[in-house]
């Protein structure tokens, strides 16, 4: 069998490279996108305002309806109207880290990423959950 | 993954393997006229298909409980800190740790005889080319990958983002054992070729060249060799079944053969 010609030789190498070339970037090279996310590829702007709203009590805006009989020298109480009105107050709560950002790391198929991207709990409030782009 | 998927997946990667290779070993062959179907070919296909259908389950599953151990005992604010560092600081942090940790753990290898067990399968084959890459012991398997992937595990470094360079080192891993003979020049000299890889695997078995991607950490180390000739022959001297199930037992009884 005769020697394969220098230009079969040079197309296989460059098929090769092709294939090769390709099932890197099938594999969804992202090399340049770092996970810290610095150019915003892969974030999300995301605000928490945390409010805490208690109950203070109630505050009874009824009162007592009065009736006088005829010789007016009685007075009976003939209902007692109870309107009892809920009091809150809002307490804004600080949380103890930058909600500004979130990074948005958690890609599909990564089994290894299963854990929230957000998670806090405390003052008498609880956030756990995935940042969604 | 559903069986039919697994099978088809894995049909269509064997038929990649053969269109990326069967060319290049046909046109520039380390050793002229070794056949497609060369000796112990089934026993090399059924370690691939092993590979593809069963064990990397099983890898996948140590791995995955090996990082979470490691997330359980690396101090967070030791990750922190290795975060605050740019992408490609950490990039190139790991590859050049993960590179030092594997060359390492590979002369480990051939040093410990515990660990030889296993890997002997791996050098056991006799003819070298893009299936024989998949000749290795399922727990050889673990060995490396752990070892390989643990400083990325450490670090706490996302390695879905380096997918490209993963999805890269693992076909140069194959291309190293296939029947090519094919001089890159210098470059050798940052990445891995054929003929190094191939006198790594040398019967004579004093032959260096155990680095991974780059032959950088052979070149630190001392253990670079790169004669201009293919070996005389590759495998190894121990006494080892020629089929696939004594293979993957031979670890296992290999005390009590050398109790004998």
């Amino acid at each position: 069998m005769s020697a394969p010609s220098k230009i079969a030789r040079i197309i296989v190498v460059l098929f090769s490279l092709s294939l090769l070339a390709a099932y890197v970037w099938h594999s969804h090279v992202t090399p340049n996108i770092p996970p810290p996310d610095p150019f915003g590829l892969h974030g999300i702007d995301l605000e928490l305002e945390p409010e805490v709203i208690e109950f203070e009590g109630f505050i009874n805006y009824g009162n007592q309806s009065h009736r006088h009989d005829q010789a007016g020298s009685e007075l009976r109480v003939i209902s007692s109207k109870v309107i009892n009105q809920p009091v809150f107050s809002v307490r804004r709560v600080r949380l103890p880290w930058e909600t500004d950002r979130v990074s948005w790391n958690r890609r599909k198929g990564d089994p290894f990423c299963d854990k929230p991207d957000i998670k806090f709990e405390g003052f008498g409030i609880k956030i756990s959950g995935f940042a969604r782009k | 993954m559903t069986l039919p998927a697994a099978i088809l997946s894995t049909g269509l990667s064997i038929l990649f393997l053969v269109v990326l290779f069967r060319p290049l070993e046909k046109l520039f062959p380390a050793r002229e006229g070794q056949k497609f179907l060369r000796p112990a070919f089934w026993t090399d296909l059924c370690f691939l298909l092993g590979q593809y259908l069963l064990w990397s389950g099983l890898v996948f599953w140590a791995l995955n409980h090996f990082r979470g151990w490691l997330d359980g005992i690396v101090p967070q604010d030791f990750r922190a800190a290795v975060a605050a560092q740019s992408w490609w600081l950490q990039a190139i942090e790991m590859i050049v740790l993960s590179d030092f940790l594997i060359y390492w753990a590979h002369r480990l290898q051939h040093k410990v005889p515990f660990l030889w067990r296993f890997h002997s399968i791996h050098h056991s084959a006799e003819h070298l080319d893009w299936l024989a890459a998949h000749r290795e012991h399922p727990l050889d398997t673990i060995y490396t990958v752990g070892i390989i992937n643990l400083p990325a595990f450490i670090l706490g470094f996302p390695l879905e983002t380096l997918a490209g360079f993963l999805a890269f080192r693992g076909l140069w891993a194959i291309f190293i054992h296939s029947n090519v003979r094919l001089p890159i020049g210098p470059l050798r000299m940052i990445i891995g070729a054929p003929e190094l890889h191939h006198w790594h695997h040398d019967k004579a078995r004093d032959a260096g060249n155990y680095a991974n991607i780059s032959p950088l950490m052979d070149l630190l180390f001392g253990t670079y060799r790169c004669p201009d000739h293919e070996p005389a022959s590759f495998g190894i001297h121990e006494p080892i079944s020629k089929n696939y199930l004594g293979q993957l037992w031979h670890p296992f009884r290999w005390n009590k053969r050398r109790g004998e």
